[in-house]
């Protein structure tokens, strides 16, 4: 709203100068990563010059990036099939059957969630691990991250589905549906947004997550892409910088196409559940 | 209960939660307490302990106020949350907002843009770029300075604190930054417009118009950003606790112990005493919105 | 299609503490418009819901034909319901809408094909079969809704309030259509409302329901003229039926200190009333007049247009008058008033009607 239009006044000056520091500051480091995996000799500094995909190159022939890839996806993957069927059957149930105590469990639910996260969380998620024999293993990924990933989940859709009138469930067991075909004919296609974001929303936990994987896997073949990344510019020797810094952009790509198609279908409502 | 026709009969209903049940129990309830336990044992990964660990009550614990370590951890935590969290990402992410408070979508959505990139790309990459950036010989800040006049500076080994806390800073703020906006949403443009009738200073309309009706806002993020600052590992990727354990937040010293050492018992002593922490910092959090929402 | 009765045999009905249907019994006949008429919390949407089958009785059994449906499923019991949104599935066209009920029950194509066109031909929505329900305006969601009922050829149509939904002039026009619609098919229905302008224009009988209870079930004719209770006489009529306090001693009647001499009226009920009671008038049948029978002080005049509700005070009790003449009376004039005497109703101090001798029973 222009309805005092003050030319160039202190406080608009103050905004700028306080504003462009602040921008610099949290461009520079990206901007690193946008010119080194294309720099033809890619250093921490940033070399402009002719472009090259050289250094992408070097990532598909590196084998410990390519089976972290696999990696990645199986344990993402793994994680939004399981996150997204289980968060799906007990939301539903628990938007659509009251029962005494069903808020104090969602409350005990995102409590529990917040509370065991991080590195302590991980010591007896670890022993658990290697009491079950899942220590080096995909399944012990995936299984620890769908426990942490879940109640946030559950919260989310449930949410969602209190939105959907009950009455189209209703009304179609009315017009002589049998429960499935309610299930799969009506209230699938009416939910699929809340599935769609905890999906999305899983996918970029589990994308992301280096903690778990780091503690819980031993052998470098069974590493997802952030450990495998955490080792290349780690170990020994004279790192690859030109190929980490390609493996990383490539690696970075999918959560912001992610994160652009959340926002232009749903507005960025959910930045709780991004972090969390 | 009800006798209504529901798609989903009880039986059916609680097969359905069963899943979720089973892997919530065994995979967040069962950790959180099982790790008190192991906290009360003296069982480690390797050695003696391994195959015979021995119950020993509360010895660890009493160890844990008597190490060094624990309280430079304590200690650089502490700082790190309060730089970081409390000043760091809450100060900015308020400067931000109120910047892009009442502007043009466009603007506002670029600036938010820059801050979001941040946040959301993998930790993993964030700390490398950092590594990069605040490199001594050819980071990016010091080519920065050293173009502005001044000397370079060996970050990681002079400023490690600093370090940490600017790498966090910066990537946590876009959260503060979105959950201010939303905040100042809320409160109606006419009380600002009567203020702007009655000329008031910039300062004023601030501390008198927006500060108390964005109060509440305030104290949820300053409660989960501590919650998650003092939970964060990813300093760890930068400086590994170092140099000389200057850096060693709470995270990494428990993973110093459990993981590099190999003490399980004492690592989980000292988990339990963090997990508590959280679960203090959750209920405060929980009880605000709560109170907030009646 | 086998148009069908329904029956409820002591069927009740709790949610916690609240009992929303309680010990009902009633029978709807075949090819019946059956009116479920109550404020809101009466049961009627309670009652409708268990003839659907989307709530199971506590006790009791429930018939649609000659079949005990009380543990049926919804879709088991050959009814077609329209919601009072009208529940269209959002995410499927207006076509597929109609044509779920026969996609269901797995029907061929092309005959899915033909009794669609057929349904959306006769309710005039052929044209909008390829939108969505979010595109189209209340009135059309309506007929499409009603569409999807006929398609069933069901035994009996349930209706949950399927015009409050509408503006007023529409409300007006889709009553006649369902008039008509009645009319034409001839199925059974069952119709819940809270307005009872729609349950009188409608209905073959209405039920007219407090506190889960019915309290009367009649023709609109004689729920009009001769309702069993002060409740269903407030209910029904806009304005609703007069109700004066009045005390009667012998064979004196009094409102408040005026005497009135309803003698024969007395004389010609089954029971004699002594002590408090209540003289019922409809406003239309309360005449104000140079001589009458008791004096009132005017309290308000509101024009309607085509007639006037004047509203009267006696005593500190308030009474109605409806009339087609434009009396030229302003507030605080004292006036007499005339009660017809065929059309007083005498309900005794529960608030009962009281019958009158050799009264017959009107269908």
């Amino acid at each position: 709203m222009k309805h005092i239009r003050r030319k160039l006044t202190f406080l608009e000056i103050s905004r700028y100068i306080v504003l462009i520091p602040i921008i610099a500051f949290f461009l520079a480091p990206i901007f690193w990563i946008i010119v080194t995996p294309f720099s033809i000799r890619p250093s921490l500094a940033i070399t402009l010059g002719k472009p090259t995909l050289s250094n992408f190159y070097r990532v598909f022939q590196n084998k410990i990036a390519l089976l972290a890839f696999r990696n990645s996806l199986l344990i993402s993957g793994g994680t939004v099939i399981l996150v997204t069927v289980v968060a799906l059957f007990s939301s539903y149930v628990l938007s659509r059957k009251k029962f005494k105590g069903r808020d104090l469990l969602l409350y005990v639910l995102i409590l529990f969630s917040s509370v065991v996260t991080g590195v302590a969380a991980m010591v007896p998620l670890f022993m658990l691990n290697l009491k079950m024999g899942l220590i080096d293993s995909q399944l012990g990924v995936i299984l620890t991250m769908s426990g942490g990933l879940l109640p946030t989940s559950i919260f989310i859709l449930k949410d969602f589905i209190d939105s959907i009138s009950i009455t189209y469930e209703e009304a179609a067991l009315v017009d002589g549906s049998t429960p499935l075909q309610v299930m799969f004919r009506i209230f699938l296609p009416l939910s699929s947004r809340g599935v769609i974001v905890i999906a999305m929303l899983t996918f970029v936990n589990s994308w992301s997550n280096f903690l778990i994987p780091f503690i819980l896997l031993r052998s470098n073949t069974q590493y997802p892409i952030s450990v495998a990344i955490y080792s290349f510019f780690t170990e020994v020797g004279v790192p690859d910088i030109g190929m980490i810094s390609a493996y990383s952009l490539l690696y970075t790509l999918p959560v912001i196409i992610v994160y652009l198609i959340v926002e232009k279908k749903f507005g960025f409502s959910f930045y709780g559940g991004l972090k969390a | 209960m009800q006798n209504s026709v529901h798609l989903v009969g009880k039986k059916a209903g609680f097969f359905f939660l069963l899943p979720a049940i089973v892997l919530i129990s065994v995979f967040l309830i069962f950790p959180a307490i099982w790790v008190l336990y192991i906290g009360m044992t003296n069982e480690t990964l390797t050695g003696i302990h391994a195959a015979n660990p021995e119950f020993v009550g509360l010895k660890n614990f009493l160890r844990i106020f008597n190490d060094k370590f624990f309280y430079n951890a304590l200690r650089i935590s502490l700082l790190f949350v309060f730089g970081s969290a409390i000043i760091g990402q809450a100060g900015l992410g308020m400067t931000l907002s109120l910047i892009t408070y009442r502007k043009s979508a466009k603007f506002k959505s670029f600036v938010q843009s820059v801050a979001i990139l941040a946040w959301i790309i993998p930790e993993v990459v964030v700390a490398y770029l950092w590594v990069a950036y605040l490199d001594k010989d050819f980071g990016t800040l010091n080519s920065l300075l050293n173009w502005l006049g001044f000397g370079k500076v060996n970050w990681f080994y002079d400023y490690p604190v600093l370090s940490i806390i600017l790498f966090n800073t910066w990537r946590g703020t876009a959260f503060s930054m979105l959950l201010f906006s939303a905040a100042l949403e809320t409160i109606p443009p006419s009380y600002l417009e009567a203020a702007d009738v009655m000329s008031t200073s910039t300062w004023r309309k601030f501390k008198d118009i927006i500060l108390p009706n964005i109060k509440s806002y305030i104290f949820t993020d300053l409660i989960l950003i501590t919650l998650w600052t003092f939970n964060v590992f990813s300093p760890y990727l930068l400086t590994h606790g170092g140099p000389s354990f200057k850096t060693e937040l709470l995270p990494i010293y428990i993973y110093r112990n459990a993981f590099r050492y190999f003490k399980i018992g004492y690592g989980s002593a000292i988990s339990t005493v963090v997990l508590l922490i959280n679960l203090a910092l959750a209920l405060i959090y929980l009880r605000l919105s709560r109170r907030s929402s009646k | 299609m086998v148009v069908a009765s329904i029956r409820f045999e002591h069927v009740t009905k709790t949610f916690g503490d609240v009992i929303a249907v309680n010990d009902s019994n009633f029978e709807i006949s075949e090819g019946e418009f059956f009116t479920l008429l109550g404020p809101s919390g009466c049961g009627k949407s309670t009652t409708l819901r268990l003839i659907a089958g989307l709530e199971i009785p506590d006790e009791g059994h429930i018939f649609i034909g000659k079949n005990d449906v009380t543990r049926l499923l919804p879709g088991q019991r050959n009814i077609a319901m329209v919601f009072q949104n009208y529940a269209l599935y959002p995410h499927m066209t207006l076509f597929q809408n109609i044509a779920y009920p026969l996609s269901v029950r797995k029907v061929q194509k092309n005959e899915i094909d033909e009794r669609v066109s057929y349904v959306a031909k006769n309710l005039q929505i052929e044209s909008l079969l390829k939108r969505y329900p979010m595109e189209i305006s209340g009135g059309q969601q309506q007929r499409v809704a009603l569409a999807r009922a006929i398609i069933q050829t069901p035994n009996a149509f349930l209706l949950d309030e399927p015009l409050s939904n509408l503006d007023a002039k529409l409300r007006l026009e889709a009553r006649s259509f369902l008039k008509h619609l009645h009319l034409e098919l001839g199925t059974t229905i069952v119709y819940v409302t809270h307005d009872q302008a729609e349950a009188m224009a409608l209905s073959s009988r209405i039920a007219v329901m407090k506190d889960g209870m019915i309290m009367q079930i009649a023709s609109p004719r004689e729920v009009y003229e001769r309702p069993s209770d002060i409740f269903v006489a407030g209910f029904i009529g806009n304005p609703p039926m007069n109700l004066i306090k009045i005390s009667i001693d012998n064979h004196e009647t009094y409102i408040g200190t005026q005497r009135l001499n309803l003698r024969n009226v007395i004389d010609s009920l089954s029971v004699k009333p002594l002590g408090n009671a209540f003289l019922g008038i409809r406003p239309e049948h309360v005449k104000i007049a140079l001589t009458g029978d008791v004096k009132a002080e005017v309290y308000v005049v509101e024009p309607l247009g085509a007639e006037f509700v004047i509203t009267l005070k006696i005593g500190d009790q308030f009474l109605k008058v409806l009339t087609f003449e434009e009396l030229q009376l302003s507030p605080g004039e004292i006036v007499w008033i005339e009660f017809i005497r065929d059309r007083i109703q005498i309900f005794d101090s529960e608030g009962k009607r009281i019958k009158k001798k050799n009264e017959e029973e009107w269908k």
